[in-house]
């Protein structure tokens, strides 16, 4: 509070700290008009000279759009309310329109101050677009880790149901087939053939439930190998375009690969495709990794889907991944990664 | 005379299982090797008529069994090689017959639980021939494909298809399927001519030309 009696030394140390103070500061008067910024607030909105904002409305020039980009109508508006009711309130997250026309996400309060010409508001707001960030990258760190999880159940159960019970079933089977051996070797010997034909399929099980896991293509040939093998194996014809880019960091080439295979999975599982491209190309810094498909699109990133969880994955190796799939089709899945991974990873 | 044969395999378990059902079988297993180097020096103290070779061996697990074996048929040409492979690569094989003439094989490690298909190929093996695992065979003809290439080939041809790049001779073939020699020739001419493979008489070469082919990209 201000005392209406300060003495010009006190006037001149509050002058000089609110104009030098790193937070952002505005006034607006009873009628809502911008009556003072300072420098903090002009640098956040982007405008070179309070004199472009002084006795502009302030809802209507700086705060009129909601965070997510729709329209802000001033009525719903709470920021000016305490020049009317005398409280003080708090936002933690709103979105001031900048001098260009973007918008800054920030968290501000506003609190009544009796001014010359009627109670006005003094609001302090801050950038919070960082803090935003982080927010987002420790949720994509969270999804992985439940992604991880979330496999290692489904290899848990794989196991259990599968092959476990192709080994449970042979003991019964081989203990059945020792008793008869003496006293029926007929019956023995079909129960062993039958053993036997048990444990071939429970390797092939295995095998596939291996390659799942990891293909060891990928680590002993590259992803371009990996990425025939998976189109060898595909139930739809899938194309590799692909220059030999040669070898990767194991970790871009391990993201490559699950964007692709989750990529040509979806085709297969949801979009009813009759056909997969897989292009591989080297842009400057990075590599470019495109799978297109030509079933009945509409596929988005929501919570828990897979196309989330490969998101995060090329976001976590450093890189980016966009999606273009309109109702009809065609589907693409583009993925940006750094040839050289993050940089907190080189060795 | 039995096979005189030398095993490598870095899984102790597998190695001692196949060597009991090898000599079970009639054949002789002269020598065991974990690794690269001891191979090599069991195939020099022994020379044996075959090695069976585990792709993947120790240091890196990676290339060591594909290297040994070039090695092997580089200084001790008349020692047959067979192959195995825990996974479905093909490219290691298409370097594998490549680089090599013939009396050389590449088996899926499934393979080895099939007693008659691992001597089998043994047997073809020593007998100057060539083996390309009838699974790996299976998948390259079961691919999707947008056009399908073997479109062309009648029922029988595409079986004589898949015997030929399994690396069966065509008296192999004749039996196989219990037809004359002479029709199995015509089956083969009419193949390489509908899929437009220069043919070879060479047994070995086919091998390659058909899986390259089937294996196009």
């Amino acid at each position: 509070m201000i005392a209406a009696t300060g003495l010009p030394a006190d006037a001149e140390t509050l002058f000089r700290a609110v104009a030098a103070a790193a937070d952002a500061l505005w006034v607006a008067d009873a009628a809502g008009r911008i009556a003072f910024l300072n420098p903090a607030a002009l640098k956040i909105l982007g405008y070179g000279d309070a004199a472009e904002l002084l006795g502009r409305p302030s809802h209507e020039t700086i705060h009129y759009l909601r965070p997510d980009g729709s329209l802000f109508p001033a009525a719903e508006c709470p920021m000016l309310r305490p020049g009317r009711t005398g409280e003080t309130i708090q936002v933690e997250h709103d979105s001031f329109v900048r001098k260009d026309g973007t918008q800054v996400a920030v968290s501000y309060s506003s609190a009544p101050v009796d001014l010359v010409y009627g109670r006005g508001v003094v609001v302090a707001f801050r950038d919070i677009s960082a803090r935003l960030r982080l927010g987002e990258v420790e949720a994509s760190r969270a999804r992985i880790a439940r992604a991880a999880d979330g496999a290692r159940r489904r290899i848990e159960r794989d196991l259990h149901d599968g092959t476990q019970q192709h080994f449970v079933a042979v003991a019964m089977r081989l203990d059945n087939a020792r008793r008869l051996i003496q006293t029926a070797p007929g019956d023995a010997a079909r129960l062993v053939d039958a053993v036997h034909a048990d444990l071939l399929e429970a390797i092939a099980e295995l095998r596939r439930l291996a390659h799942g896991i990891h293909p060891a293509e990928l680590s002993r040939h590259g992803i371009l190998a990996a990425l025939w093998t998976l189109a060898r194996r595909s139930a739809i014809p899938v194309d590799v375009r692909a220059e030999d880019i040669g070898r990767l960091l194991p970790e871009i080439e391990a993201t490559a690969y699950y964007i692709a295979a989750e990529a040509a999975a979806n085709a297969v599982k949801h979009a009813n495709a009759d056909h997969v491209t897989i292009t591989l190309a080297r842009m400057p810094g990075g590599l470019q990794l495109t799978i297109t498909d030509d079933g009945k699109g509409g596929a988005a990133f929501g919570e828990g889907t897979g196309l989330q969880g490969i998101r995060d994955r090329a976001d976590a190796a450093g890189g980016h991944l966009t999606l273009a799939s309109p109702i009809g089709g065609p589907t693409v899945v583009t993925a940006d990664l750094p040839i050289h991974g993050c940089q907190a990873d080189i060795r | 005379m039995p096979l005189r044969l030398v095993l490598a395999d870095d899984a102790a378990l597998i190695r001692q299982a196949l060597a009991e059902l090898l000599e079970r079988r009639g054949m002789h297993v002269v020598a065991q090797a974990g690794d690269a180097p001891s191979l090599l020096r069991a195939v020099d103290e022994h020379r044996p008529d075959a090695a069976i070779i585990d792709i993947r061996m120790p240091p890196t697990q990676t290339t060591e069994g594909i290297h040994a074996a070039l090695q092997i048929r580089q200084q001790f040409p008349g020692v047959g090689i067979l192959l195995l492979s825990t996974y479905t690569q093909i490219d290691d094989a298409v370097e594998l017959f490549t680089s090599t003439a013939s009396r050389v094989g590449y088996l899926l490690k499934d393979s080895v639980a099939d007693l008659d298909e691992l001597t089998g190929a043994l047997t073809r093996i020593s007998e100057d021939g060539t083996v390309f695992d009838p699974k790996l065979v299976a998948e390259l003809l079961g691919r999707a494909r947008r056009t399908d290439p073997l479109g062309a080939l009648t029922p029988r041809e595409r079986q004589v298809l898949a015997l030929m790049a399994e690396g069966r001779s065509n008296a192999g073939i004749a039996k196989a399927i219990w037809v004359s020699h002479g029709a199995v020739e015509k089956h083969v001419r009419h193949i390489f001519r509908k899929l437009g493979i220069p043919g070879t008489p060479d047994i070995h070469r086919r091998v390659l030309a058909v899986i390259t082919f089937l294996d196009a990209r």
